[in-house]
Formats: structure tokens, C-alpha cells, sequence
């Protein structure tokens, strides 16, 4: 906690190094992936992990890397999307709630406080249950079901900021509210919220798993992490890499975003 | 008297306003009432039915009416009767909040013991040992629930046959579930745990319990300890509502009787008064689990500053 | 390093074994020891929970499998699809067909103490059909039915408007159970929560998501034909639990938790074959196998060459060898195996070149961007929407929308919820659709397959008509199989009706809709009723 200006260590290097290839999967899985993760092959169903299939196969003889290579881009869409939806809509009601006057503050922590009432996934479900599931209404269902989180966060931080003396030295000079939340206050947010984005993306991607599990999730032949692990998990017993390559994808990915963001965080307290 | 007023009216909004979001999100979902009344799986309706039923249960009413009509029949303490069951969701409620409370409350409990547990053991001075209880934490938050489950089953009730794959009575079926839930809310809460604990372990009260002569063991376990578990605590209430959605996933994957599996089996059968009865029920749980954490908090921590917990939103 | 031969195949021979040599129906080894009395049986099945445990009311699978163990019906069907009496003795037609007398046990007493007469019958007949009953599976198959007379204290005469060959099997099923009258005058939801009737078991408790105990029935009389022993059963308890989830429902019966499981999964039907405290017994349902029917009221299926170069883009012994691991088989027919009058009349085979020329033919040359053919600027679409109730596994549907993507179709998967597929299933909303129909009979095509199952003028409503036919030709077939008494007539007619849907490519047959139990080999005595091959524990017992 004493070196200000760090070298990058080494589980940051990997990291980075992880998020590059994720990236790329996302962008270009064709590069990465050795097969069509769509090409049908009946007679080569259930191969074990091996050299030509390093995933092994599943049940429709299909590669099971080279899927989990181009399901990362649905996968991580939705984490990306629910990020971007739950940390807008928190901007929105949080500065909202820390710049307006006494009612508005009121009115928004209110909107919260039933927000947080209803369970997050159960409006996740509501919400799938209405629209059919998908990249898009999976993403927005897990946004919104983070936003009140990341909102109540943000009103703190808006107070805080609106309290300290830049701000203050601001209104004194005769700026509007609205000039110094843009001068002043969201410049000061955003290495915060650049570091809430990289864990709220993880996190996410782990919560968008549970809705393909309950059934919910996107429809072949795209593929996604979670609709594999779940497909997957029904040949626990018989073909375990099935479900334990896409699951240590997951947990790789979720546990190195959260890493590389608690590692800015850490650097944004340390500057 | 103005103060304690201003919060009952709050309350009653926040539980108004839950009730017609879900109920107006619960209409929403394709398919009209009529058919879960009739619904269920491989169930045929015949167009008459569904005429029959539409004016048995008043569906053929402007949708304004029917709410009203719900609402009225909540002042009075009537969550109706479940369409697909047709029981009222009073009696479904009260044979299944139990099991999803204990279930959550133990979860909690466990989740406690070894945030803190792993919080403790590995904040001492080794480097590896900090990092490797960091990587046990974000790990733990990182894996989906239901994978978890299946793992769990397949070690310790298929292979080692220690413990039962579903809901079982007693103790020992309550394992499985409560480790499935328990351990990502466990790498989470050690996390926020951690954080503080190395705070307090530079900050200057333990500085000067250190130079009293008191023991490291007991500055770590009473002076530090106490200070890293108030931001923990003030989790609570959030926890217990990422436990709920949680809930949803691990009482399907154990077949255990549940709110959580009520809810879903609600939502896919396009149950409303389920849906309505058991949100309604969750958000007023919710709502006293947070009176006591900010009890509690009022109670350990007189200044009850706003601390601010990054890691809060990061999860349900 | 060269690809190593899968151990699953290997334990998938084994497997298509012990079904080979297990097809007899089970009990086989229920004669060799002495049975023991007592002890709970714990069953898990993975269909859904009955909404309602009386399958008078609605008239499902599910509701089938539970009411099997607590109430009886009139007749019982063996094997062989004959007749044979149950709760009734005797039986005869009247000349024209439009009258049936039925003669009852005289003996018989529900669990509740109410006795069994003519009376008791009428009863319950007239309730399946009035709609207040809300009943589906039981009321189509007595539309023919116009009234029921108790003629004598234990004699019945029940009035047909036409005659009906498929009567005796219709009420053989357990969709068209002999109720308690005492406790039918219950309401409709109390006598859903706890049915009576005469049946070798009666319901305890019913724990909503969780289970149904049902206790031994002390006074049971009526073992029905080919029962191994008299009196009541030897089991106390059944615990009947629900557990949705397939992996956890087979890992509870792997680690002795349960002692049967249904809705076996080919995966660990393969797997418990490998298990030497395991066993599974897996047998055909009557009716129509697990089809995929094609929606003929729109195009592009209006268009018989497009629907077969639908089917031959469809690789369906790939899919089955693949996703099923080989433990079933191709069906061949629009009625499954254990259906009486069966015809193999289906030719199916895997064929794209084929495929590819019908489409050319069709005029469905053009290609777009992605392969997928076109036709005056459309894209040759398929839509199929599929639901957990259908039991084709979700690898099956990737297979097909892949196959039949080289051939240029864009086929649109929809999994949905069961309810919502429902609604889509109503509304013929769809132009492939995955569906079976559970029926001890032939005349299950008068109700799948005629005009007057479309049901036109009931928007919303319920038919089984998938495929939207009106033949004039078919119709007329399966209304003389229907009203015939004739065996030899009844089997040329129905190879005919089957002929037709074959031909005109309007249904794929894919396997037989199948009870796949697991079970511990200490569960003695486990047996099908042949009728709807519902799994029935009146003989069995365990052997600790």
C-alpha cells in the first residue's frame, strides 16, 4: 500500500493479457476457434478432451472450444450491455438524487428503495418473461436488476463530491448545479466508475448464467457461456468437460475482470 | 412522532409501489390469465373454457378495475388464490416462506463465518497468503450458483454418497443448498472485510491497542474484527436479497420447496397473484431485515458514517 | 493422438441389451422370491406437478402417472391391446353400434367406503362431460357419447350419437377413472387436492413443489389381470416427490435417496447401465410417437415438395444415435409400437441432395447472403417453437436447424415455456412443431388428423390438429375405422390412414414416446400397465 506509481505486476499482466484474448474471441472468434462451432457430426459425438478437440466434443459431435470461443461474444454482449444499462440508469437517479433538491433526493431514494425490494433476479425474470430471452433483454434484465446498487453508490459519491471544496468553490462562483456535476463532479466519478464497470461486467456475465440455467437465456445456434454450462451439466456424469471447460471460462473471466478492477480501484485510492 | 410517520408512509409506498410494478410486469407476460387457470402442462382449453373462465374470474374487466379490485383485496389482507393451484396464496406462502428463510438466514450465517474466517486467516503479514485468500474470494464470487450445486452433488452425493442431491428432512439436506448459496455471498462479503480489516490494522486505535501490550490475536479479534465487520453488516439487508434471487436457482437445482421456486414456477405459468403474494412478501422481509441492520449499525457505530462500499453494487 | 473410442459406446451396447432382454414389462423377477411386506417407496419424477391430482379435471401425463396408483378404470387393456375386465364384468354391443351395455363388480367398495354400482358410474361419466369438470383428454375421447342410463343396480347402458370401436380402450384409460360419488360432490378444487377412488393406494398428504404420500389401501379388492398376488399391496408408503431437474433427480436415485426415477435421461439410462445396483425399464406409450408435424395452412408447407425436402434434411438417425446415444429407435409409423394396428408406412432417410432438388423444384432457387434459400424475395423460413413437455432433447432441434441449413432452410428455434407454447400450438402459429399424443388406441388419428379436429371455428381453443389437414379422403377413412367392429378392417383402414400421412409428408415420426424408469434393483415387482405403459406399484415391494 506504499508505492504510488506501481509497476504492473504480474497477476495484472495475465490479466491483461485475458482480456486481450477475450476481445478477440469477442470480435473475431474465427481466429481463435480451430472449428466450425456449428458443424454437426453425429458420429464423433462425446469425444473426450484430446489434441484434435481440446474441449472435447458434445452430444452433436460439435467442438466444444471452438464454441466456448464464439459463445464469449453473446456472453460477454450481455455482461457489457447489463453493465452499461445498470450504471447508466445509476448516473441518471444518482446524480439525479445527489444534486437535485430534498424532494427529488427524496423521490429517487424511494425509486431505490422499491428497486431493492424486489429481488434482482426476480425482475430479471419478469422482464425475460415479457420480451422472450436473448443478447438484448438478457443484458437489460441484468442491468436493471444492478442499477439500484450502483445508484445508491453513485448518490453517495455525487454528495460527497457536491460537499468538497472544489464543487463548493464552484457554486460560490455563482456555476449552476448542472455545470459543475459536468466540470467538476462526473470527471471526478469516472476512474470510480470505470472500476465499478469492470466489476459489474463479471458479475454479470455470472448472473446472466443463472437465467440460462432457469431456461431463460439466448436461443440456438447462438451459444453463450451459460446456456453451455447448463446444456452441459445434464452430462455431468458422463462427459464432465462438458460443463467444466465453459465453467472455468466463467469463473476465469468474472474472477480476472473483478481482479483487473480492484486493481484500478486500489490505484485510484493510491494516486 | 413527524419522523416515525415520514417512515410508515414510506414503508406503504415502497410496498404500494412493489405491488403494482409487479403486478403490471406480471400481466405483461404474454399469454392471457384464462389459460393459467386452465393451464398447466399438456392441459387443453377449449374456447368455451376460456369464455368460463374469463367471466368466472372477471379477466373480460378493464385492466384499471381488476387492480383496483387487487388492491383492494391486499388492504384487506387477501392475496387471492394461486391460478394454477387454486389455492390461496396465503396457504402456498406459508408453507414455503420458512424453508427459503432458513435456507437464507443459514446461508448468511455460514457465509459470515468463513468470510470472516478467511478475512482473518489470511490478512497476516505473508504476502502469498494475502493473495491467495484474494483469489479464494473473488473466485468464489465468481462461480454461478447452480454450477456450484452440481459440482457439490456430484462430489458429495454421487461419489462420496455423504449427502443428500434433494431436499431432505433435517440437517443434513439443508448442506448442499446452504454451501451453494453461502460460498459466492462468502467470497463477497470477504472481500468488503478485508479491505476494511487492513484499514483498521493501519488505523490508530489498533496502533495504540498495540502499544497498550495487548496480544496481536486479541487486537485482530476485537478491536480490528469489529471495525471490518460494520461495513459487512450494513450489507445484510442487500444480502439477503441477492440470497432470495439466489434462492431461485438452488431450490430449482435441489428440488427444495421454496418462495424462490414458487416465484418461478409463478412466472412461468403466468401465475399473477403468485407473483404479487410472494414479491409482496419478499419486499416486506426485506424491509425489516434493513430496520435491523441499521439497528445494528446505530448500535455498533454511534457515527454510522457513510462509508462508501464500491463492491456493494458490484452484485445483487 | 488419434481419438480414442468413447467408453459411452461401449456402455451404450451394453445398455441396448438389457432393454432388448428387459422388454417383457418388468416383474420378471417377482416370482423367484417371496415378497416382503412393508417399507416406503420413493419415486421422483421429472414430468411436471399436477396442478390437479384428479385426471378427470384436465387430463395429462402427469395427472395419468400419479392417478395410476389411486384409481382404477372399467376396463383394463393388456399387451396385446385386447380388452379384458377390470372394474367391469361383462360387456355388449348393442347391432347398430349405438348402445353398449356394461355389467360391474358387485363387490367393490372406494377407499372411502362409498360402494361401486351403476349409479356411481353414470356419475362419473356425466361429470367428465360436463364442462364445469374443465376436463380435456377425457371429454374428446367420449364426444361420441350421448348418455348413460343405470339400467340396474350394478348394470350400465351408455347411448352413442355414432358408433365407437375406440370405446372400451377409452375407457380403459386412467383419464376416465371410476371417482368416489361421496367425494365427487366435494368442490372441484377439494376433490383435485385428494381424489378417491379404488385403487391399491390412497392419498395421504399433498406437499405443493415437494411430493404426494399416498398411503396403502387396506380394503383393496380389484388387482387387475396379470397382478402376481391378491389382496393389498405390499408397500405402506409411496412418497411420490417432484424433482424437475434430471441430473439432480438421477443423482438422488445413484445415492440410494430415491428408489425410482422416470423421464430417465438417455445419458443416464446409459449411465445406470454401468451401475450394478441399477436398473432401467423402458417401454413404448401408445399412440402417436414424438413427431414433427408440419403446419400446412401456410406456406412454405402448403407445398408438399418443400415439406419433404423439409424431412430429408433431417438426419434423424444421426440425432438419435448422437444425442440419444443410440437407446432409441427410429419410429417408422404415425403410431407408436405399442399401438394396436401399426403400420411402418414411413420411408425416412437423410438425403440433402435429394433436398436440394425438391426445393429447386418448388422454385426455391435463389440463395441470400447466408445460404438460405429465397423465392419472390422470401426467405425459406421454418419456425419451431418446442417446450420441456415435448420430450426431444435440445441437441435434437440444434441438429435438425443445422442439417437443414445446408439445404438453405433458416430454421427459427423458439424454446418456450410450456405454457407459452401452448399458446402458439392454439394459434397454429408456427410451421414445424414437435408434439405427441398419448392414446391406447388407433383412433387417436380421428382426433389428431381429421377436419373436424381443426376446431376453425374456435379461435383460441384447443385441437390437436397440427398439421391442419381437411381430406375428405382421410376423414372418411378414419370415421369407418372408427365406427367398425370388424378387427381386420379396422388394421386395413388404419394402414391406409397411416399410408396418407406418410405420403403427404405431413408428419415425421421420430421415436416413441416412452415411461423410461430407473430404478434400484432391490425394487422387486415393478410393472407398466400396458394401457398408457404407466408405471404401477401394487406388486411391488423391496427387498432390503
Amino acid at each position: 500500500m506504499v508505492t504510488r506509481l506501481r509497476a504492473i505486476g504480474p497477476a495484472e499482466a495475465i490479466g491483461a493479457v485475458l482480456v486481450v484474448l477475450l476481445l478477440v474471441a469477442m470480435v473475431a472468434p474465427g481466429v481463435l476457434a480451430p472449428y466450425d462451432p456449428y458443424e454437426i457430426t453425429p458420429s464423433d459425438a462425446f469425444q473426450g478432451p484430446s489434441w484434435t478437440h481440446w474441449f472435447g466434443t458434445d452430444e452433436s459431435g460439435r467442438d466444444a472450444f471452438s464454441r466456448v470461443i464464439h459463445g464469449t461474444r453473446s456472453s460477454l454482449l450481455i455482461g457489457l450491455l447489463a453493465m452499461a444499462v445498470g450504471l447508466g440508469l445509476a448516473v441518471l437517479l444518482g446524480t439525479l438524487a445527489g444534486l437535485g433538491n430534498r424532494a427529488l433526493d427524496f423521490a429517487v431514494g424511494r425509486v431505490l428503495e422499491v428497486l431493492f425490494a424486489v429481488p434482482g433476479l426476480l425482475l430479471a425474470l419478469l422482464f425475460v418473461a415479457v420480451l422472450g430471452g436473448g443478447v438484448v433483454p438478457s443484458g437489460i434484465a441484468v442491468g436493471l436488476a444492478t442499477a439500484p446498487g450502483y445508484a445508491r453508490l453513485i448518490r453517495t459519491q455525487v454528495i460527497s463530491a457536491r460537499t468538497s471544496g472544489y464543487a463548493e468553490a464552484a457554486t460560490v462562483l455563482g456555476r449552476s448545479r448542472w455545470t459543475s456535476l459536468r466540470r467538476h463532479i462526473l470527471p471526478n466519478m469516472a476512474s470510480r466508475l470505470f472500476v465499478l464497470a469492470t466489476l459489474g461486467v463479471g458479475q454479470a456475465v455470472v448472473w446472466a448464467c443463472s437465467l440460462s440455467f432457469l431456461g431463460l437465456g439466448v436461443t440456438p445456434p447462438n451459444t453463450e457461456w451459460g446456456a453451455m454450462l447448463a446444456a452441459g451439466r445434464g452430462y455431468i456424469a458422463n462427459a464432465w468437460w462438458l460443463t467444466v471447460f465453459p465453467g472455468v471460462f466463467i469463473v476465469v473471466t468474472a474472477a480476472t475482470l473483478t481482479l483487473l478492477g480492484r486493481s484500478f480501484q486500489n490505484r485510484a485510492r493510491e494516486t | 412522532m413527524g419522523r416515525v410517520l415520514a417512515r410508515v408512509l414510506g414503508v406503504v409506498f415502497v410496498l404500494w409501489a412493489v405491488v403494482t410494478l409487479t403486478w403490471f410486469g406480471a400481466y405483461a407476460i404474454p399469454g392471457e390469465p384464462a389459460e393459467a387457470v386452465l393451464g398447466g402442462s399438456g392441459s387443453k382449453a377449449t374456447a368455451e373454457q376460456l369464455a368460463q373462465i374469463r367471466a368466472e374470474y372477471g379477466f373480460d374487466r378493464p385492466l384499471l378495475t381488476q387492480y383496483a379490485d387487487m388492491l383492494g383485496g391486499l388492504l384487506h389482507g387477501d392475496l387471492g388464490a394461486s391460478y394454477a393451484l387454486k389455492t390461496p396464496v396465503t396457504e402456498i406462502i406459508g408453507q414455503t416462506l420458512a424453508g427459503t428463510l432458513v435456507l437464507a438466514a443459514l446461508s448468511l450465517a455460514v457465509a459470515w463465518a468463513v468470510a470472516v474466517l478467511v478475512a482473518l486467516g489470511s490478512t497476516r503479514d505473508s504476502r502469498l497468503g494475502t493473495a491467495l485468500g484474494s483469489l479464494l474470494e473473488v473466485t468464489a464470487v465468481a462461480v454461478p450458483h447452480f454450477w456450484l450445486g452440481s459440482v457439490l452433488i456430484l462430489v458429495f452425493s454421487v461419489g462420496l454418497g455423504w449427502l443428500p442431491p434433494i431436499s431432505a428432512p433435517g440437517a443434513a439436506g439443508l448442506v448442499l443448498p446452504v454451501l451453494s448459496l453461502a460460498l459466492p455471498l462468502a467470497g463477497f462479503l470477504g472481500q468488503v472485510m478485508r479491505e476494511s480489516f487492513l484499514a483498521a490494522l493501519d488505523a490508530p486505535f489498533t496502533l495504540s491497542a498495540r502499544a497498550r501490550g495487548e496480544t496481536e490475536t486479541r487486537v485482530r479479534l476485537v478491536h480490528a474484527l469489529r471495525h471490518a465487520a460494520l461495513p459487512a453488516i450494513s450489507l445484510s439487508g442487500w444480502a439477503f436479497g441477492s440470497l432470495v434471487s439466489g434462492a431461485v436457482v438452488v431450490e430449482t437445482l435441489f428440488s427444495r420447496p421454496g418462495l424462490g421456486r414458487t416465484l418461478l414456477s409463478g412466472v412461468l405459468d403466468g401465475d399473477i397473484p403468485v407473483i404479487v403474494g410472494v414479491v409482496l412478501v419478499i419486499a416486506v422481509v426485506y424491509i425489516l431485515v434493513t430496520f435491523a441492520t441499521e439497528a445494528a449499525d446505530r448500535i455498533a457505530d454511534p457515527r454510522l458514517k457513510a462509508a462508501s462500499r464500491p463492491s456493494e453494487a458490484a452484485a445483487w | 493422438m488419434r481419438r480414442t473410442l468413447p467408453s459411452l459406446s461401449v456402455a451404450l451396447l451394453s445398455t441396448v441389451l438389457l432393454a432388448a432382454c428387459g422388454g417383457g414389462g418388468g416383474g420378471e423377477d417377482a416370482a423367484s422370491q417371496t415378497p416382503k411386506q412393508g417399507g416406503t417407496l420413493v419415486y421422483a419424477t421429472g414430468d411436471d406437478e399436477p396442478t390437479c391430482l384428479d385426471p378427470q379435471s384436465r387430463g395429462n401425463v402427469p395427472q395419468a402417472l400419479l392417478g395410476s396408483q389411486y384409481l382404477e378404470s372399467l376396463f383394463y387393456q393388456d399387451e396385446k391391446g385386447e380388452i379384458l375386465p377390470w372394474l367391469a364384468t361383462a360387456w355388449k354391443v348393442a347391432d347398430d353400434g349405438l348402445s353398449w351395455t356394461v355389467d360391474l363388480r358387485e363387490d367393490v367398495r372406494f377407499s372411502d367406503g362409498t360402494p361401486f354400482d351403476a349409479a356411481a358410474v353414470k356419475v362419473n361419466i356425466e361429470r367428465v362431460l360436463d364442462p364445469a369438470t374443465q376436463s380435456t383428454t377425457g371429454r374428446l375421447a367420449l364426444s361420441k357419447v350421448a348418455k348413460v342410463e343405470a339400467t340396474g343396480e350394478f348394470t350400465v347402458r351408455i347411448d352413442l350419437r355414432q358408433p365407437d370401436g375406440a370405446l372400451l380402450e377409452s375407457l380403459s384409460q386412467v383419464w376416465l377413472p371410476m371417482e368416489s360419488p361421496t367425494a365427487l360432490k366435494r368442490s372441484l378444487e377439494e376433490n383435485c387436492a385428494a381424489p378417491v377412488g379404488t385403487g391399491p393406494f390412497k392419498i395421504e398428504s399433498w406437499t405443493k413443489q415437494d411430493n404426494v404420500t399416498l398411503v396403502r389401501n387396506e380394503s383393496y379388492s380389484t388387482p387387475p389381470p396379470g397382478a402376481s398376488h391378491s389382496g393389498p399391496a405390499y408397500l405402506d408408503k409411496i412418497v411420490w416427490r417432484f424433482v424437475q431437474d434430471g441430473t439432480s433427480r438421477f443423482a438422488a436415485l445413484q445415492s440410494g435417496q430415491v428408489n425410482v426415477v422416470d423421464v430417465l435421461e438417455p445419458q443416464n439410462a446409459v449411465a445406470a447401465a454401468n451401475v450394478p445396483t441399477l436398473k432401467t425399464l423402458i417401454q413404448a406409450r401408445p399412440g402417436e410417437p414424438v413427431e414433427i408435424k408440419l403446419n400446412i395452412g401456410r406456406a412454405p408447407f402448403d407445398d408438399a415438395k418443400v415439406r419433404e425436402a423439409f424431412f430429408s434434411s433431417i438426419d434423424v438417425a444421426g440425432a438419435l444415435s448422437s444425442v440419444y446415444l443410440g437407446t432409441v429407435e427410429q419410429a417408422k409409423s404415425p403410431l407408436s409400437s405399442a399401438t394396436r394396428y401399426r403400420a411402418d408406412t414411413v420411408k425416412h432417410a437423410y438425403d440433402p441432395d435429394a433436398a436440394a432438388k425438391l426445393l429447386d423444384e418448388a422454385g426455391w432457387t435463389a440463395k441470400d447472403a447466408n445460404g438460405f434459400r429465397t423465392k419472390d424475395g422470401k426467405t425459406l423460413t421454418v419456425t419451431l417453437p418446442y417446450a420441456n413437455a415435448i420430450p426431444l432433447e435440445p441437441g435434437f432441434y440444434e441438429q435438425v436447424q443445422a442439417t437443414a441449413k445446408k439445404v438453405g432452410f433458416d430454421v427459427k428455434l423458439e424454446p418456450l415455456e410450456t405454457a407459452k407454447w401452448w399458446v402458439k400450438n392454439y394459434n397454429w402459429d408456427y410451421d414445424a412443431i414437435p408434439i405427441y399424443y398419448t392414446k391406447n388406441s388407433a383412433d387417436v388419428l380421428r382426433i389428431t388428423s381429421t377436419a373436424a379436429a381443426n376446431a376453425e371455428d374456435t379461435p383460441g381453443g384447443y385441437h390437436a390438429n397440427n398439421v391442419r389437414l381437411k381430406s375428405a379422403e382421410l376423414d372418411a377413412i378414419l370415421e369407418k375405422a372408427g365406427e367398425s367392429s370388424d378387427d381386420a378392417e379396422r388394421a386395413d383402414l388404419y394402414r391406409q390412414a397411416q399410408q396418407f400421412l406418410s405420403d403427404g409428408h405431413y408428419v415425421l415420426p421420430i421415436y416413441d414416446q416412452q415411461t423410461r424408469l430407473g430404478y434400484q434393483s432391490k425394487v422387486r415387482g415393478l410393472r407398466l400397465l400396458p394401457s398408457l405403459s404407466m408405471p404401477y406399484f401394487y406388486d411391488t415391494w423391496i427387498d432390503d
